[in-house]
């Protein structure tokens, strides 16, 4: 794996409660952290795994969103593994700016644009 | 007489309003009125903007019970206004608060918590805005407040903690803005939201 991201692959966030609306969609706020979004890539994994996998860390509800709309959006998808994951990568507004902007976040909060792989409980 | 002042969806404060000009004009008003008149949170602000000098007794937020005023009007027809005020924010209230029980890492990736101080300051916002709002934590320990109007529109602030606002506006034709403003703004930027 490196910094090349396919348009489908996906990216898996674990997402507190604190995170839906009452509707069942996700705030925009979930997408934003001045000190870069985490993620899991997919890394070729099928995605009930890569979900599994992010669950066992993080027991929440679980969604992803392919690199292709963060791509769509000027979203800077940055491959950042650790040592206890190497699927680690965050999510930038820009080369120069951490946080997304709020029309950033509002674009993949978009309910076209995710996944729920776990619901919230 | 007793008149009550309810908020909620409001049809006729503009008639209300222009008659607002004196106390004197204000009971005339409101014997013109129902014993229970309807009134907005925002139209309730103007009414008491106007007349806060002599209104004295009356609470200081729309939001809030308004005190019984009778000095005001002492020697008319009108010896009470009362007010049975439901707070349109209370439940974005509680939640506002909740969110100082978020622990460090409260979303699992590392979040802040949230500072008394900010958490009061968007509950004084939330007192003052004349709509109904939604709010939302993000993990840098701000919150964002979200409106929406009946045309499909939004609006999204997020206030700093450097006494800006992110403001992001989707407008009813899909086209939408982004920008910053000074946290002072946040009232107008609101209103003129709903126009």
């Amino acid at each position: 794996m490196d910094n090349h991201f396919e348009p489908q692959e996906r990216l898996f966030r674990a997402v507190r409660p604190e995170y839906w609306h009452e509707d069942g969609t996700l705030d925009s706020n979930a997408f934003r952290w001045s000190k870069g979004l985490s993620v899991d890539r997919d890394g070729g994994r099928p995605y009930e795994l890569a979900s599994e996998c992010l669950y066992s860390r993080i027991p929440e509800a679980i969604i992803s969103v392919s690199a292709g709309v963060c791509q769509e959006n000027s979203v800077l998808i940055r491959y950042l593994p650790s040592p206890t994951n190497k699927y680690h990568c965050e999510l930038h507004s820009s080369e120069t700016k951490i946080k997304l902007t709020l029309k950033q976040a509002a674009e993949l909060a978009k309910r076209e644009n995710y996944i729920i792989h776990r619901y919230p409980d | 007489m007793d008149k009550t002042i309810r908020d909620a969806s409001f049809t006729t404060f503009s008639s209300l309003s222009t008659s607002l000009l004196s106390p004197l004009s204000l009971r005339e008003a409101i014997n013109r009125l129902p014993s229970e008149i309807t009134i907005s949170v925002n139209a309730l602000r103007v009414l008491l903007a106007k007349h806060r000098p002599s209104l004295s007794a009356i609470a200081q937020l729309p939001n809030q019970r308004i005190a019984e005023s009778e000095s005001v009007y002492n020697g008319s027809s009108i010896t009470y206004v009362g007010c049975t005020s439901v707070d349109l924010n209370m439940k974005c209230k509680t939640k506002l608060q909740s969110f100082l029980n978020l622990e460090p890492n409260w979303d699992g990736y590392g979040a802040e918590s949230f500072s008394e101080e900010y958490i009061e300051r968007a509950l004084n916002y939330l007192d003052q805005f004349s709509h109904e709002t939604e709010v939302f934590p993000s993990a840098d320990g701000l919150v964002k407040f979200e409106f929406h109007n009946d045309n499909n529109a939004y609006l999204e602030i997020e206030i700093s903690n450097d006494g800006t606002l992110e403001v992001y506006e989707v407008f009813s034709d899909g086209s939408d803005r982004e920008y910053t403003e000074q946290e002072e703004a946040i009232l107008r930027i609101v209103d003129d939201f709903y126009g």
